[in-house]
């Protein structure tokens, strides 16, 4: 049979892209469920790193332990999530933040003590930061500055800048240091945690009135 | 047929010194500038490739006598398309967390020039299993140099290797220290002239490498 003739040619390739298609289908068929359980399980140990706990290594044990999910009414009238964390008598809320970084999209977990303002811990992940520069928002080398941070000062809602240069955010109680070479994601950081916030905001700010009434 | 006889030994050990494929045959230097800032998506990315690159060139052999020639380069694509698809996917259900790691890098391996290289220059001409000792010793050429550039840049850039501290915090400015991390080295140029480095010392060692 020649090689080169059109209907060998045709046969050939539609045979190929149907065997192809049909093992890779199968293959994602069958690792589907355990690659989501792995994302919701990376998701809840987010969510527990954000309030510091999680360390055990039985993850989900302790979210079921520990975690309440919430949803908040935003200001557009959508649903947005929200958690509420309940661990040595201590009442913390966790706000998921979700953004773009330099090449795709970056997301983490804020939690605030019961005044809505102090941060308590983040976390922060991405899916194609720059390994060594941009990636480093995961690091607790960055997010460790963030505890004891204030998003609002007074009633205004200030979030948290990113300055450049190591030591530029001593003392100031609404900035972070930069990542040296990872300035785009440490600014989309920035962006992320003030968009999300004010998606937040009327929600908040209903809390924060309550909390003073009482 | 002896499984390594001095044959596919030779084209064992070829790719990983005097025909690397990085170094020799300058393939795969894109990917050999992203992802070895750290020494562990360097390593789990080689051996991806190593898989890769291994089954690419055992289907591709299996498939010779039969592939038309003018499609043999689309065929091709779609086989290493699999393979990396049919990788990307294990990874992700199986050591989710490296996966993360490298993220686009995985899919960016169909790119990588030595495996179209590999299967066009020798798999369309060789049986099956010196096919997939050349695809294996070629993605561990490969791997080498990513190891030698994520050890390098990870130690100088980072002042860690595989994550872990290596210079002491103590000895850094910001601590009242005299050490600084050199940034230069977090930065895909200067895996650039790493390479290039490495390429210098290779041929100068290599006499019959330089061309007359």
């Amino acid at each position: 049979m020649n090689k080169n003739s059109s209907t060998y040619i045709i046969i050939y390739s539609v045979v190929m892209v149907v065997v192809v298609a049909t093992v890779l289908a199968v293959a994602s068929m069958t690792l589907q469920p355990i690659q989501n359980a792995n994302v919701e399980l990376e998701n809840k140990g987010a969510v527990l790193a954000s309030v510091g706990l999680g360390s055990s290594g039985d993850i989900q044990a302790e979210y079921d332990q520990y975690i309440t999910e919430l949803s908040v009414e935003a200001a557009d009238g959508s649903t947005l999530p929200l958690y509420e964390s309940n661990a040595d008598g201590k009442r913390l809320f966790i706000i998921p933040v979700s953004g773009s970084g330099l090449w795709g999209p970056i997301w983490g977990y804020v939690s605030v003590e019961g005044d809505w303002s102090t941060i308590s811990g983040v976390v922060f992940d991405h899916k194609g930061e720059t390994p060594g520069l941009g990636a480093e928002i995961t690091t607790p080398k960055f997010t460790d500055q963030f505890v004891g941070k204030r998003l609002f000062e007074g009633p205004q809602l200030v979030g948290i800048s990113v300055l450049k240069g190591a030591g530029s955010s001593q003392g100031n109680d609404h900035a972070v240091d930069a990542i040296s070479g990872g300035t785009i994601t440490s600014r989309a950081v920035e962006t992320m945690i003030t968009a999300t916030l004010a998606q937040y905001l009327p929600y908040i700010e209903k809390q924060r009135n309550n909390e003073s009434v009482e | 047929m002896k499984a390594l006889n001095s044959k596919n030994w030779q084209y064992f050990l070829g790719p990983l010194s005097k025909d690397n494929p990085v170094v020799v045959q300058i393939l795969g230097i894109c990917s050999a500038l992203a992802v070895t800032a750290q020494l562990k998506p360097a390593f789990v990315m080689a051996a991806s490739v190593v898989v890769v690159t291994g089954f690419a060139n055992l289907i591709m052999s299996c498939l010779r006598k039969g592939v038309p020639s003018r499609i043999r380069i689309i065929v091709q694509l779609v086989v290493i398309a699999f393979l990396v698809i049919l990788v990307d996917q294990v990874l992700k259900a199986y050591v989710y967390d490296v996966s993360k790691q490298l993220s686009v890098y995985v899919g960016l391996i169909i790119t990588n020039c030595i495996l179209m290289g590999r299967v066009e220059a020798f798999a369309l001409g060789h049986k099956p299993w010196p096919s997939f000792v050349d695809g294996i010793a070629n993605g561990v050429g490969y791997g080498i140099i990513l190891l030698m550039l994520g050890f390098v840049r990870e130690l100088f850039g980072s002042g860690s290797l595989w994550g872990f501290r290596v210079v002491p915090e103590a000895w850094y400015i910001q601590n009242g220290g005299f050490y600084a991390n050199n940034g230069l080295m977090m930065l895909p140029p200067m895996a650039l002239i790493l390479v290039g480095l490495i390429i210098w010392v290779h041929r100068s060692s290599n006499k019959d490498l330089i061309e007359k």
